[in-house]
């Protein structure tokens, strides 16, 4: 079998298609790490929030589009993108308010809970919505390409590379510098702790969870231009969300990061260099993390959320 | 002025029932020792006057107002502060951001930290240090000191000395003693050293039951005593 060259530039476009891809791991990952490391709740139904997010954000979408070709104004990628994360937001809020936040003394009741709400979710987006895959079509501000080292790369991604970025930084910026930030890290290690100190760590539970949601609800809107909406995408979701979890540590936002750009350059690169392994590759590292270092790559003290 | 009572409190952890009737009255003031051996329920009367245990029975009140059955926050909020046995020091955080999280208003860490530098000079040089990196002695006094961020009217120690060297638990005894014109104290301690030279009343628990209590110098005197509910601890001396 004859394997193309790898040139430079060709390689500086798998670096960048590699994080592009890893940013929306990050947006999707990053709700799920801090909801465990913070909550010791593993959210089964993350993906299906993202999901639920892409769907609400097609929805906004085509409210501004031409029916007839699918195309829409830029600003309505931004509402649209908006508007999955205020669903998202509401979903996650009203999923720890109302149906978490009375087991929590019963960790296997969660676990079915979260799955239970998977199928609730799936099967309620397959009424709304149908179960053929929808396309969104990237607006005109979005779309063509640039040239890179004489290599052709997408305008969108980018865009992914650039809003991930910048979700990144909020995210850090959040729980590195500000009060709500302090009581994340110090609830990732000992929520009772923080409530012998004066502070509702509850409410704090509801907003994560929120917020968790509302970022899973941007990558997966994020997500549609490559992959369409579909009913599957929110398992696809959860299995990659695992893997960036898993090798990133939960509870760390940092650790998110490096996970997701991690299995985003994963799944570039070893296409290139072992094409069979390309589908099993990033389970088998996860695998390999699990048992080498099962409190992730990037963490530092086991459970952190830095 | 009696700050906290605890009237016939019966705490179940799972279908244990830890607590089997205790009974406590704390004046405003001075350093009140709770006492016992291992496993008598010291660390769960605390915790179920900051309410990380719920009481199935009996009242715990704090100035007048019943603070049972409420959840930690809340009674935390009416000024008491926690050090628990562990020290609770969150190690990912620094010195100072421990405290910040303490802080109930904005700007109490700052109109508190000459206080807490004059009563802990260490704290200081490690202002910027992870928790984690603090040694025993140092995490203890990073606990009392975020206990006092806010202004509390009573403060919950559990056995502060546990594991530190006799110069660290003399340098918490007069930290201790200091306080006392500030707030109250109820300090659980097996080191009897400590316990003497900083408690003003005591109380005993066995077995889950307040079996005795009085004023420290008469247990101080009552060999007998300590003998039968404090057993070796008793003979520990930190210097
Ligand atoms: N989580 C728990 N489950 C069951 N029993 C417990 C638990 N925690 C403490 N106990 C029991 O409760 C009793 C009182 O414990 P504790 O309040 O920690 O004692 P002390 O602080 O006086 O040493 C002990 O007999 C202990 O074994
Ligand atoms: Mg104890």
């Amino acid at each position: 079998m004859e394997t193309p060259h790898l040139t430079f530039p060709l390689l500086v476009t798998l670096l960048l298609n590699g994080v592009a891809i890893g940013m929306l791991y990050f947006l999707v990952a990053v709700g799920l790490s801090v909801i465990f490391g913070l909550m010791h709740v593993l959210n089964f139904a993350h993906g299906s929030m993202s999901m639920v997010g892409a769907y609400v954000g097609l929805a906004v979408f085509r409210l501004f589009g031409d029916p007839a070709t699918g195309t829409a104004p830029t600003w309505a990628f931004a509402l649209a993108i908006l508007g999955g994360a205020m669903a998202g937001f509401v979903l996650g809020w009203v999923t720890e308010r109302f149906l978490i936040r009375p087991l929590y003394k019963r960790p296997i009741f969660l676990i079915l809970l979260t799955l239970g709400l998977i199928l609730v979710l799936d099967e309620t987006v397959k009424l709304i919505w149908g179960t053929s895959p929808q396309g969104l079509v990237i607006v005109p501000g979005l779309s063509g390409t640039v040239d890179v080292l004489g290599q052709p790369f997408a305008v969108y991604r980018i865009f992914l590379i650039s809003f991930g970025l910048l979700m990144i930084g909020l995210t850090w910026y959040v729980v590195n510098k500000t009060r709500i930030g302090i009581i994340i890290r110090a609830g990732v290690q000992d929520s009772d702790m923080v409530q012998t100190l004066g502070i509702n760590v509850r409410q704090i539970f509801t907003l994560v969870f929120a917020f968790g949601a509302a970022l899973a609800a941007m990558g997966g809107i994020a997500t549609t231009p490559f992959t369409g909406v579909h009913p599957a995408m929110s398992g696809d979701f959860l299995l990659k969300t695992f893997i960036v979890v898993v090798i990133g540590g939960f509870g760390s936002t940092t650790g998110t990061a490096l996970g997701a750009i991690c299995l985003g350059l994963t799944e570039q690169f070893l296409p290139w260099f072992f094409p069979r392994f390309a589908a099993v590759g990033p389970v088998v590292l996860m695998a390999v993390v699990l048992l080498v270092r099962p409190e992730g790559l990037f963490s530092v003290s086991g459970r952190r959320a830095g | 002025m009696t700050l906290l009572q605890l009237a016939g409190v019966h705490t179940y952890i799972g279908q244990f029932h830890i607590l089997q009737g205790v009974d406590m009255q704390v004046e405003q003031g001075g350093v009140t020792v709770l006492l016992g051996r291992n496993g008598a329920g010291k660390t769960t009367t605390l915790k179920s006057i900051i309410g990380l245990l719920a009481p199935a029975r009996g009242r715990v009140t704090l100035a007048g107002q019943a603070i049972n059955g409420r959840p930690a926050y809340e009674v935390a909020q009416q000024g008491i502060g926690y050090v628990p046995e562990d020290r609770g020091v969150f190690v990912d955080l620094t010195v100072a951001e421990n405290l910040l999280l303490a802080e109930r208003r904005k700007g109490q860490l700052a109109a508190r930290k000459a206080m807490l530098l004059e009563l802990f000079p260490d704290l200081g040089r490690f202002w910027h240090q992870k928790g984690g990196r603090l040694s025993g002695g140092q995490q203890q006094m990073l606990a009392v000191s975020r206990a006092l961020v806010p202004e509390n009217k009573l403060l919950l120690i559990d056995e502060p000395s546990k594991g530190l060297a006799p110069i660290v638990v003399e340098q918490l005894a007069h930290a201790f003693n200091q306080l006392k014109s500030y707030t109250t104290i109820v300090l659980v301690e097996q080191n009897f050293w400590l316990a003497s030279a900083t408690g003003d009343r005591y109380y005993i628990l066995d077995d889950g039951l307040t079996v005795h209590s009085g004023n420290m110098p008469d247990l101080i005197r009552d060999t007998e005593l300590q003998a039968r509910y404090l057993g070796v601890a008793a003979k520990g001396r930190a210097v």
